[in-house]
This record gives structure tokens, C-alpha cells and sequence, in this order.
């Protein structure tokens, strides 16, 4: 028997070595490691040789020795220590035995029994704070790692590792001694019967103990764990940062130390971790055995939290809480619970930026009217103000996010903030409560819904302000879940499902319209190659797709789908070679490696994404942008749902071997490859949207009385909304200070725009030097050029436009007086939400002239002038007649959506009963 | 079975999404179209004219003449400088073809009063004769050069020049103002990137800029937005403004010898290298035999006096480098002065010439080519035309005295290719000016 103490203080030591030296199972060698000239006297004055390296003290063991005792000078072993520690440890054929470990100063108090870890190599002792020795412990058995205060280790052993790791600090570095012991096929086992006591006189930085164990980690995992375990701690570090402030403390700084030592000693931990997994005879599952689910930290953070609430209130205040709080410690220990709670913090990370209401005003990602009613209105067969206007049907997310608004008291920032964070929120959780369907792990489930919500599809959509692809996608899982469940049994549960079914697939049309038959279609799909009971789930799904087709009228009876799909620039998605390869990746590995159910699985999503594909390259067959649209979002939901499969063979994977594991390693790669470019996403906190650009842009545009309009030039793709072209330069009219959503789809061109464009080519031809007057009919007081063009050169020369250089974009000013809504006296009308009215709200008879495309249903006493109204009034406003047929069916589909929110929670209410 | 059937039914799927054809790039935006950066200039059927010169003061009147071969609305604006006050505005109407005028002085007595005139139709055109005092007169212009070139200047004791830069945009406009002298190329550091406010106008004097020139050639190049420029020279109590040109190899004067005068051809090379010009002339009687030919130094100006002058003199000017000129007549009847002409055409509209009272006004015209034409000469006025036919022989100039009281201008229309000056004297003095070409055939 060799005894090894490792020391730095001469005071610790001696009473350490004296604690020693009464030890009744005697050690034939003593050395002591570290620490300076003191110690070294110490040692020499208790005869035992002194090393200044535990390399050094590992070279200088006695061949004879079987066993080495560790021992930190902090320790203060009882007399029967070590004795206990070779008998027990040898009958329980350990190779690294540890004792119990007791506070020194009060020694009824446990410190450690031996660790569990997490995956992330972080100590659980299993103690409560205080916890007093009951012997309750007092039981040989199996931990992950135990203390570094005393411990015994095989001599062939310790001559094999090296012993500890002297760049980690103390605990970490047992633990690291454990695991790799472990990976040899080592038996690392508590002895209680050993009991030492410990004197915490040492101060170890939290930083350098976090830095150890990503170290241990490092060195002791398989490549495929390290891919998905590395982001998750690192993940997890600051998840803990941001809980931390509420219990007081502080993490940050630590988290990233941690991280940035190991970047900086990466080449001497890729060296430590050759030498540590070099005749490994186990595999990463042996390490897994006696870890804990989820975050040791963040339990403990939770824990901790519990307790400062409990200390805040008087004892049985929290009497009735106290269950809830079990259950939620509970919930903890459940990795579903852990990484749904990274997800929802995700989620609110992904979204910060929207939260306050601040939307990026950019492409298709306009703030809804101020006015929820008159955006109703507007939709419910009123008039849509979209460039010059038209009477055409709005679409229908601008109902919807008008009830939202409604419901947010008329908050049009809150209702898209809300719309948002709970697409992005339900879209992570659809999708894993989707994959559970089938038994996929909470894991894979939580990555495919990153991966819907924040993947390269919601990047793509969002660079152009396509903020609807966000919801639609979000409401895809839950319909295809709510169809695939097993039926209940129950008539109102029933009633309650099919009502979900209908508004998950509602909310899915109402986003983008062309989307609406997915989640049948998906389902349709999963019938026909799925396992299980799935032709009712087809006949749910569809029921609730015809169910839902009357939540979209007016617009779903006007829309004409030929057009529909075939407006705007041709469709035709460029993934990028790296995107197509991973996609490949996570749909073939788990086809060729997956058991039946994540196969199929992935095949289905690879149908769904490869058909999403097609559509969104379909400008060869004459489709357009909302196609491309379309298509993306079956993309999305494909890619999602085969990456999930993906993930799943990672967590099946003791179950496969050979070429199919290895096509597992190829598809998790690629799947953990998927999940972490959501941080692309994530880490602008816009939910995917590209930066505002309109927000503040034509600020100055607005007019101190009435309604002007800006006449903006640029690329089609960078105006907000659709454009009209002008010899492939994008342009159309907006009404400052922002435009809103339901300007964002020009109509067909009516009388006005045809004249406008007529005037714009008149320009263009170079015969005009009066450009402000010719478009002041137009109510057009600005002229705005977003991107340079030659075109500026001609407005540069008109005689009744001022170029206003201060602007970051090319703007003019035109001084003929513009004003959307004039009267007979020359006094511009005021807008209030699509009707005009006059700014003093003086009453009497009055002719307005209205610069919107003609349609009779304006005003009273209504003629047409040239292409715009000329409306005489007598009330001081001016409103537009909505259609009666479609605003009855308006009111239906309000009525229907009222309805089948009643009924889904009645079956919920049922379900819960 | 299923497995192997799914993956070859996703594989043949994302081959149809992989091999589904690029569409065509959308063409550049405005592809085909050439838009540069328009000068000055505006459409023949609806031209804009600059009028940078015209004053209406106590001693002072400038009678504005309108001219057009379509029946039009010529709209005049008067930019005031005050900001925030309106521009003055006035609508004159012409018959198809006709003429109209107004006095300045009965829309605005401020003394200078620059203006422009849109037209409805066209072609058109605008002259600006200023009365009293003095006597000068010029065509405005519809189109220019980014460097416009005023040759013909100088500052020699009594003598005072100069330059307006007139910027009736609503930008402001930058332009360099430089200088060549019978001393070579001028210093004039401080009319580097001179701004001219929008619509507004700022005047450079010359003599004291530089004193004591004998010639001198100023250019003004726009550097930002558009300016037109005009110079005004005085010698003695009379004075004559003219706009500038640009250069060209070929310059006629249909009338550059006036009675009682000293009349020279000023030659402006702003070139780095010498330049020959040749001076054929022409009188009523046929052209001279023999031409004269002269060496211009690089960025110098060259004062050509018109030896012998006869009344009915006229000049063709030949070079082998772009070069610009003017005619200068200085003498008892007064000061004259007017840029040369590049541009041949059948049409030529000149209005601003009249016989009126005191006033007796003289149309120009050479025909340098070498077959006889025919020529219209025809009075503008409110009531129409009427018209008188004339024969000009091959290579001789003719010389019309005009009396039609009621006339603001006259329409000269050809069979061939000619060039058209005219003359006014009055007790002001004496003013010389281009006529207004319409539909440019050839270069002279």
C-alpha cells in the first residue's frame, strides 16, 4: 500500500499526515505531492518522500504496492479508513473505492457519498444542504465518480492513467479519474465504511471546476456524443446564466471562462483525451449509466430557488404549494421537461427583438392597421387600400391578426409580438408532441421542432419579411398530431379534436393560404405508407380541412387559384448545395439505418420535403411566389420531421451496428448540423425576420394635414409588399410613416394604376420636366429610390421635385401639393382606416376628390373623374360601402371560429375531466 | 419492401425538384434603355426655354418674344430669390405657326428677372431683347452643353464682363467657372465649384477678376444639378448679352461685318494643342476666292479682326479641332455680340426681331453652300403669317431690313440648308443674335 497526499499548505498537511500515520491498516509508502519548501519539511519530518508532480509520485511508487491512497491534505481520515477502504473495495472487486466523506467541523453533516454526473460531466452529490449522516448511505455501491478527498486506486490502474489530471481543479478532476477508470472497465464504488473527515479550507474558482468537467467530457466521450453533448453544455451554461441573476449569482463570466480555457488548451486535451480512450473497453453508455437527466446545475440552481422561497415565507405558507413544487422537481428530472424548458427559452431568445411590439418593417413583415376593427372591416368585404386601391377580398392573416389584436386590446405590435413567440413556442412543442405520436425521444422531437420554427426555411422566409411561413409552420404539427392520436372514445373529446384539427389547419390557411391542404395531405401521405391506424386519421385530417375552408371567407370564395399561385416573380428556391447535402443526410441515414416507425418517418418527411421542393422550384411550370411559398413551408415540416428521425436513431443507437451505424453517425452529424444553424436564427432575436428597413424610413413623408402617398423605385424584392414593374424596376405607392400589412399585396391593376404607370413611362421617355405635377393627381408628394438607378437622373431634372440629399435612400420632395383625399377648397382629408374625413370634421356640403381607383361604392352623391371619384358629401366623411354578400360570410367564418374555440375547449375541459 | 420503395419514390422526388430548370435571370432593371443624366434640354414639341438674361428696371425694359409653329401656351416663371415667395408667372398664345411677346416690366420690375418658358407645343423658341438704356439681345436656349464656352470677352478699361449663372431647378447646382486670356490660361481658384442656389442666380464680374484682358474666354462646366449660364458685355453705354456654346470645327456668321463698326472673330481653343482655323467670307456678291488661315495656341483665346468689313459680310469659319467663337462689332451704333453658329437648317425661327419706332432690325442669312435657295421670310405676329420669297445665290450672304411693326419675330424657311443671324439698332445701341434652328439637317 502506497499513500499519496497531495498538498500545498504545511499547516493542512501535518494534521493531515498525522491523521495518517494512525491509520490501523498501516502504508508501507508515503508520499507527499506539491506544494513548497514547507511542505516538503513537513513531509521529510513525517519520513515520507516528497514529489513536486503526481507524475513524478506515480514514478516513485513502490512495486510492491497493489493499492494507492489518495488523499487531499484537507483530509482527516478516521483510524479505520483505509482499512475499510481495501477490505470493502476489494470485495466489491472496485478499482477506484471512496470514502464517505463528513464536514470536519460539524461531522454529522454528509459531504459526499459518491457523485452521479450528468451528461455534461457536472457533480450531483444527491444531498440536500445540511444533509446529516443517518447512515443512510451506508451502502457499497456503484457511482459515477466519487470524491477526490480520499480515494483508493488500483496501482496497475494508476500507472495505466496517470493519475489525476493536474490542469483540472479537484472535483473535476475526480470525476475525469472516474470516467476514464470506467472506460478501462473499471468498477468505481462508495465505501461509507471509510469515513473521512474534511476540513474546506480550499477555494477552487467555479470556473475552473466547469472548465474541467467540458474538459472531461472532451476527453472521455465518443465523437457522436460530443456533437450533440457539447452545444447542449454549452447551451446549457447559458440557460444557466440567464436563471442564475434570479437566485442571486451570477454565472456568466464563469460559463464563458470555462469555455474559452478550453478553446485555448484544445490541442493538450485532444492529446489527453488519445491517451484516455486508448484501450477503452467500454463504450459512452457505461458512462451514461449512473448519470442523472438534464443539468446538474440547473437542478441545483431550481433547488435553490425552492429554497430561497421557502425561507422567504412562513412555515405552511407553502403548505399547498409544497405538491406543486415536488412536482415540478419532479418534471425536472424528466429530460422532456429540461429540453422543453431550453426550447421555450429559445424560443423567447429567438424572439426578443419582437417582444416589445418592434417588428421589422421589411419585404412582407408590415405592422397590421392601427385599428383592428377597420382591419376586419377592410377584410369583411371593404375596401382594400393597397397601392391606389380596390375592392378587392384582403387576405386572411390580415383577419386573424386582427382578432389577435382585438383580443389584445387593439395592440397591433402586441398581437404580432403574441403571434410570434407562440408560433415559435408551439411550433417546437407541436412538433415534438407530433413525433411522440410514434414514441420519439422528447430530444429528437424538441430538435425537429428547432429545426421547423428556426431552421433554413424560416431564414429563408424571413430574409424576405415572410413572417406568415412562422405560424403556418407552427400549426402544421399540431393538426397532423391531433389527426394521427388515437381517436378517444369520448363524444367530446372527439367534438373537441376534430375542432383543433379544423383550427390548426385554419390558422395554417389563414398564414399562407396555399399551405391550407397540407396537413391533410401530409396525413393522406403518412396513410398510405405509415404504420398503425392511420385511414381515420386521413378522414379526421380532411374533415377538418373542409371544416376549416369556410374559416377563410370571403377570401378562399374570391381567391382564383390559377392566379393565385401564379403571381409574383417565378417560384424557385436555391437551398445551396451545403442545405440539399444535409437534407439528404437526414432523411437517408435514418431510412437505411432507423427501425421501421423512424424509417418510415423519415421517408414521409423526405417526401414532404422533396414534394415542397418541387413546388418551390415550379417557375419552369409558370407557378410564382406564393407556390414557392407554399412549397417552402412543406419543405419545412418535411426537413423537420426527418430530421427528428434523424435524431432518434442517435438515441436508438445501441440498438443498430455495423454500416447502419455508421449511416446513423452520417444522419445525426447532419441532423445535430441542422439544429445548430438555428443559431442563425436564434441569435438575432428577430424569429428569422431580415433587420427593419421601413420602420423609420419614410418617417418624413408625412404630411401635416391629410394623406400623401411615396412613390418608391427599387428592386421588387426589397419593396415593401408586391411592386408593380416598369421595365424591370420594381415600383408602387405606399402611405408613410409605415406602411401597413394590408397594403402589402398590390390588386390587379385597375384604372388608376394604368394611368400611373402611363405617367411613370412618360417620365421615363424623358418628355417631362413637370414630373410633381403629373403625379400629384396620384396624391403623390414624395418620390423615394431604394436602390440606385439611372432613372434618378431624370427626376433629378424636373422643375417641381426637390432632390433631398440628408437621406440615406435617394428621396424627392414634389412641390405640387398631393393629397390622397382633397375637397372643393383645397383642404386635404384625413385618413381614419379606410375612410376619409375632414380634418376639422366640419360638416356641409362638400365635393371631395379621391385619388383611389374609381368604384361607385364610394360616398353618397359618387362620379367618376378620369380614373379616380369625385364624391360630394354633406356628413364630412367619406366612407366606402362594403359588400354586403361578403360581409356576411365574414361574420360566418367569425361566428364558425368562435364555435370551434368552443369546441376544442370543451374537449379539453372533457379530456381534463 | 416499403423502405426500399419509399426512399427510391423520395430519390426520384427530390431528382424532379433538383433538375427543374433555373428560370431566365430577370433582365437589369431599365435594361435597353440609355438613360443618361439629362443636360439641358427638353422635347421639341414641348421644350422648356432659359432665358438667364432680362431685366425690367427704371431705364430698363425687356421685351420677351415667343415664337412657335404649332399653335401653343408658352407658360413663363420668374423665380424670385426671396425665399418662400412665389414665382412670378405669365402665359403668352401663339397661333400654328406664330408669335407673341410681353414686356417684363408689366409682370415684375425688380430689375433682373431670369425666367423659363414651358411650351404646350412646338417647336418653339424665346428671345429676350432688353430696351432703354441700352440695347441687347439674344435667343434663350432648350439645350446645352455640360461646358459651355463664351468666347468674344474682354476687360480692357471701360469694358466690363460679365457671367450669369442662372439655376432655375430646385437644386442646387455646382459648376466651375474657368478661364483663357490672351496671357494663357487663368488662375480662377476661387470659381472652383461655385454653388448657385436653387432657383436662384449669381452673377461673376470679370473685371476685376481679371483686369485688363484683351480677349477672354470663360467656360463654365457643370459639375451638380443644371445651370444656365449667359455673359454680358459692355463696352462704352451700350452692351449685349449672348449665351455660350459648345465647341466644333465648323462655325458660320451670317453676320459679322455691321456698319460703323470694329467687327472680330473671336477664337476660343481650350484644347492643349494649336489649332488652325481657316476664315472664308462672304458677301452678297459670292465668297471670297482665297481664305484666310490662322494658328491658335493651345488655351488661348484668338481676336480675328474682320479686315475691310463690309456691310453684308458673312464668315464661315473652318478648324481642325473643336474650337468656339463669337463675333464681336464694338463702334458708334453700339456694342454686339453673339456666339457663332454650328447647326445649319431649313427652318429657323427668329423672334425678338421687329422694326419698331426707332428700332430697325436686320435678318441675316448665308447660304454657304454652293447651289442657290430659296427663302421665306415671313413675320410673326399675333394675326399669322405673312410671307416674302427670296433667291440667295450659292455662297453669298443676304442681308433683310425688317418693318413690320406688328411683328415679334419672323419664320425663315428654305429649300436647302442655310444659317440665320439677325441685328437689331435702336437709340440703345445695337444687339446681334443667333436665330432659332428647327429640325437641325446637317452640320455646316
Amino acid at each position: 500500500m502506497s499513500t499519496i497526499v497531495v498538498a500545498s499548505e504545511a499547516d493542512a498537511l501535518r494534521d493531515c499526515l498525522a491523521a495518517v500515520r494512525r491509520q490501523v491498516y498501516g502504508s508501507r509508502q508515503l508520499v507527499v505531492v506539491g506544494g513548497d519548501d514547507a511542505v516538503r519539511k513537513v513531509a521529510g519530518e513525517y519520513e515520507a518522500l516528497w514529489r513536486s508532480s503526481f507524475a513524478g509520485a506515480v514514478d516513485a511508487l513502490a512495486p510492491e504496492a497493489e493499492h494507492v491512497w489518495i488523499v487531499r491534505e484537507q483530509a482527516r481520515p478516521l483510524p479505520d479508513a483505509l482499512g475499510s477502504l481495501v477490505v470493502d473495495g476489494a470485495r466489491a472487486d472496485a478499482s477506484i473505492a471512496g470514502s464517505k466523506i463528513l464536514d470536519d467541523e460539524d461531522p454529522d453533516h454528509l459531504v459526499s457519498v459518491g457523485f452521479a454526473t450528468d451528461v455534461f460531466a457536472a457533480p450531483f452529490t444527491g444531498l440536500e444542504a445540511d444533509e446529516l449522516d443517518q447512515e443512510q448511505y451506508d451502502v457499497i455501491r456503484d457511482v459515477a465518480a466519487v470524491s477526490g478527498i480520499s480515494m483508493l486506486v488500483r496501482r496497475d490502474l494508476m500507472l495505466g492513467l496517470r493519475g489525476p489530471d493536474p490542469a483540472m481543479a479537484p472535483t473535476s478532476a475526480a470525476i475525469d479519474l472516474c470516467q476514464r477508470a470506467r472506460l478501462r472497465g473499471g468498477r468505481v464504488v462508495i465505501v461509507p465504511s471509510s469515513e473521512v473527515r474534511y476540513r474546506a479550507t480550499d477555494r477552487v474558482p467555479e470556473w475552473r471546476e466547469r472548465a474541467g468537467e467540458i474538459r472531461a467530457m472532451l476527453k472521455a466521450y465518443s465523437p457522436i456524443t460530443l456533437l450533440w453533448a457539447l452545444p447542449l453544455a454549452l447551451l446549457s451554461g447559458l440557460a444557466e446564466s440567464l436563471i442564475a441573476p434570479l437566485v442571486g449569482r451570477w454565472k456568466l463570466f464563469s460559463v464563458l471562462s470555462a469555455w474559452l480555457w478550453n478553446l485555448a488548451t484544445l490541442p493538450a486535451s485532444i492529446a489527453a483525451r488519445l491517451r484516455a480512450r486508448r484501450g477503452r473497453v467500454v463504450g459512452d453508455e457505461e458512462l451514461f449509466r449512473y448519470q442523472v437527466n438534464g443539468s446538474a446545475r440547473l437542478r441545483l440552481l431550481y433547488d435553490e430557488g425552492l429554497e430561497r422561497l421557502r425561507t422567504r415565507f412562513p412555515e405552511g405558507v407553502l403548505a399547498g404549494f409544497s405538491g406543486a413544487v415536488e412536482a415540478g422537481q419532479e418534471r425536472l428530472r424528466r429530460p422532456a421537461f429540461v429540453f422543453g424548458l431550453v426550447a421555450v427559452v429559445l424560443g423567447l431568445v429567438a424572439t426578443r427583438g419582437i417582444w416589445g411590439g418592434a417588428m421589422p418593417v421589411v419585404g412582407f413583415s408590415l405592422p397590421p392597421p392601427e385599428s383592428s376593427v377597420e382591419a376586419l372591416g377592410a377584410y369583411a368585404g371593404g375596401w382594400n387600400p393597397a397601392g391606389l386601391g380596390s375592392p378587392e377580398v384582403l387576405r386572411p392573416s390580415i383577419a386573424g391578426v386582427a382578432v389577435v389584436q382585438r383580443l389584445l386590446f387593439d395592440n397591433p405590435g402586441a398581437a404580432m409580438a403574441a403571434i410570434v413567440v407562440l408560433s415559435f413556442i408551439a411550433g417546437i412543442f407541436g412538433m415534438a408532441r407530433l413525433l411522440r405520436v410514434w414514441g420519439l425521444d422528447p430530444v429528437a422531437g424538441y430538435g425537429a421542432g428547432l429545426v421547423l420554427v428556426a431552421g433554413p426555411i424560416v431564414a429563408d422566409t424571413g430574409a424576405d419579411g415572410h413572417w406568415v411561413v412562422l405560424p403556418a409552420l407552427a400549426a402544421v404539427p399540431w393538426a397532423i398530431a391531433a389527426a394521427v392520436r388515437p381517436f378517444p372514445e369520448d363524444l367530446l373529446r372527439r367534438i373537441g379534436r376534430i375542432a383543433v384539427i379544423t383550427l390548426a389547419t385554419g390558422v395554417v390557411g389563414a398564414a399562407v393560404p396555399g399551405a391550407v391542404a397540407l396537413p391533410v395531405a401530409m396525413v393522406v401521405v403518412w396513410a398510405a405508407l405509415g404504420t398503425g391506424e392511420r385511414w381515420w386519421a386521413a378522414i379526421r385530417a380532411l374533415s377538418g380541412l373542409l371544416l376549416a375552408l369556410p374559416l377563410l371567407m370571403p377570401w378562399i370564395l374570391y381567391a382564383r387559384a390559377a392566379d393565385f399561385f401564379a403571381e409574383g416573380p417565378g417560384a424557385f428556391w436555391d437551398p445551396g448545395w451545403l442545405l440539399a447535402g444535409l437534407a439528404v443526410a437526414v432523411v437517408a441515414a435514418p431510412l437505411l439505418a432507423g427501425d421501421r416507425t423512424v424509417a418510415l418517418l423519415a421517408g414521409w418527411g423526405g417526401l414532404a420535403a422533396a414534394g415542397g421542393a418541387v413546388l418551390a422550384r415550379s417557375a419552369d411550370l409558370g407557378l410564382g411566389r406564393e407556390a414557392e411559398l407554399t412549397g417552402l413551408v412543406v419543405v419545412g415540416v418535411g426537413l423537420a420531421l426527418a430530421t427528428g428521425a434523424a435524431l432518434e436513431v442517435g438515441v436508438r443507437r445501441s440498438t443498430i451496428g455495423g454500416l447502419r451505424l455508421g449511416a446513423g453517425i452520417v444522419g445525426v452529424t447532419a441532423a445535430v448540423l441542422l439544429v445548430l444553424s438555428t443559431a442563425l436564427v436564434v441569435a438575432p432575436g428577430r424569429a428569422g425576420l431580415a433587420g427593419d428597413e421601413f420602420g423609420e424610413t419614410l418617417a418624413f413623408a408625412v404630411p401635416e394635414d391629410g394623406v400623401t402617398r411615396v412613390l418608391v423605385f427599387g428592386d421588387a424584392e426589397r419593396i415593401p409588399g408586391t411592386a408593380y414593374d416598369l421595365e424591370g424596376l420594381g415600383y408602387r405607392v405606399v402611405e408613410p410613416p409605415v406602411p401597413r400589412s394590408w397594403e402589402a399585396y398590390l390588386a390587379e391593376p385597375r384604372l388608376g394604376d394604368v394611368a400611373l404607370e402611363a405617367a411613370l413611362v412618360e417620365i421615363l421617355d424623358g418628355d417631362v420636366r413637370r414630373a410633381g405635377e403629373l403625379l400629384s393627381p396620384f396624391g403623390i408628394g414624395w418620390i423615394v429610390f431604394l436602390d440606385e438607378s439611372p432613372m434618378e437622373a431624370l427626376y433629378e431634372t424636373q422643375l417641381d421635385l426637390v432632390p433631398l440629399r440628408s437621406f440615406d435612400v435617394a428621396v424627392f420632395r414634389n412641390e405640387v401639393v398631393a393629397a390622397v383625399a382633397v375637397d372643393g377648397e383645397g383642404i386635404a382629408w384625413s385618413r381614419d382606416g379606410t375612410a376619409f374625413e375632414h380634418p376639422a370634421e366640419v360638416r356641409g356640403r362638400r365635393e371631395v376628390l379621391l385619388a383611389v381607383n374609381g368604384d361607385e361604392r364610394w360616398g353618397g352623391t359618387w362620379s367618376q373623374s378620369d380614373w379616380a371619384n369625385r364624391v360630394t358629401t354633406s356628413t364630412g366623411r367619406v366612407d366606402f360601402e362594403p359588400d354586403g354578400d361578403r360581409r356576411a360570410m365574414a361574420a360566418v367564418a367569425g361566428a364558425w371560429l368562435l364555435v370551434l374555440v368552443l369546441m376544442a375547449g370543451a374537449g379539453a375541459w372533457a379530456g381534463r375531466r | 419492401m416499403r423502405r426500399l420503395i419509399l426512399a427510391v419514390v423520395v430519390a426520384a422526388a427530390a431528382t424532379v425538384a433538383a433538375v427543374l430548370p433555373q428560370p431566365e435571370p430577370a433582365a437589369e432593371p431599365l435594361a435597353g434603355r440609355i438613360i443618361d443624366r439629362p443636360g439641358l434640354e427638353s422635347p421639341d414639341a414641348a421644350a422648356i426655354w432659359y432665358c438667364p438674361w432680362a431685366q425690367a428696371t427704371a431705364t430698363r425694359d425687356s421685351f420677351i418674344a415667343v415664337a412657335s409653329l404649332e399653335e401653343s401656351t408658352a407658360a413663363f416663371t420668374f423665380p424670385v430669390t426671396i425665399p418662400g415667395e412665389p414665382a412670378d408667372t405669365a402665359e403668352l398664345q401663339t397661333l400654328a405657326p406664330g408669335g407673341a411677346a410681353l414686356d417684363l416690366s408689366t409682370i415684375a420690375q425688380r430689375g433682373d428677372s431670369p425666367s423659363f418658358a414651358e411650351f404646350t407645343n412646338g417647336p418653339s423658341s424665346v428671345a429676350v431683347t432688353v430696351r432703354g438704356e441700352v440695347l441687347a439681345a439674344d435667343t434663350c436656349v432648350a439645350s446645352g452643353p455640360d461646358t459651355w464656352v463664351f468666347p468674344g470677352g474682354s476687360t480692357l478699361a471701360g469694358e466690363e464682363l460679365t457671367l450669369r449663372l442662372f439655376n432655375p431647378f430646385p437644386e442646387t447646382a455646382r459648376v466651375t467657372v474657368t478661364a483663357v486670356s490672351d496671357i494663357g490660361a487663368e488662375a480662377l481658384g476661387e470659381l472652383r465649384l461655385v454653388s448657385v442656389g436653387s432657383r436662384s442666380w449669381r452673377d461673376v464680374s470679370f473685371e476685376e477678376l481679371l483686369r485688363q484682358r484683351a480677349d477672354l474666354a470663360v467656360s463654365v462646366t457643370v459639375e451638380d444639378g443644371l445651370v444656365v449660364p449667359a455673359m454680358v458685355f459692355r463696352a462704352g453705354d451700350d452692351e449685349d448679352w449672348w449665351s455660350g456654346t459648345a465647341l466644333s470645327t465648323v462655325w458660320e456668321f451670317p453676320a459679322a461685318g455691321l456698319a460703323d463698326a470694329e467687327t472680330a472673330i473671336v477664337v476660343a481653343n481650350p484644347g492643349p494643342s494649336e489649332v488652325q482655323v481657316s476664315l472664308l467670307s462672304y458677301t452678297e456678291a459670292g465668297p471670297e476666292i482665297e481664305p484666310t488661315t490662322f494658328t491658335v495656341p493651345p488655351e488661348s483665346p484668338l481676336r480675328i479682326p474682320v479686315e475691310g468689313a463690309a456691310e453684308h459680310r458673312a464668315v464661315r469659319l473652318s478648324s481642325d479641332a473643336p474650337v468656339a467663337a463669337a463675333v464681336v462689332s464694338v463702334g458708334e451704333p453700339g456694342t454686339a455680340i453673339t456666339s457663332g453658329l454650328s447647326t445649319q437648317a431649313r427652318t429657323w425661327m427668329v423672334p425678338g426681331l421687329r422694326g419698331a419706332g426707332l428700332e430697325s432690325g436686320t435678318l441675316w442669312i448665308l447660304n454657304s453652300s454652293e447651289e442657290p435657295t430659296t427663302v421665306t421670310v415671313s413675320a410673326l405676329s399675333g394675326a399669322g403669317l405673312v410671307g416674302e420669297r427670296i433667291t440667295i445665290d450659292p455662297g453669298s450672304q443676304r442681308r433683310v431690313d425688317v418693318d413690320d411693326p406688328d411683328a415679334v419675330g419672323y419664320l425663315v424657311q428654305a429649300a436647302d440648308p442655310i444659317t440665320v443671324s439677325w441685328s437689331i439698332t435702336g437709340p440703345g445701341g445695337r444687339a446681334l443674335s443667333v436665330g432659332a434652328p428647327v429640325s437641325t439637317e446637317t452640320t455646316p
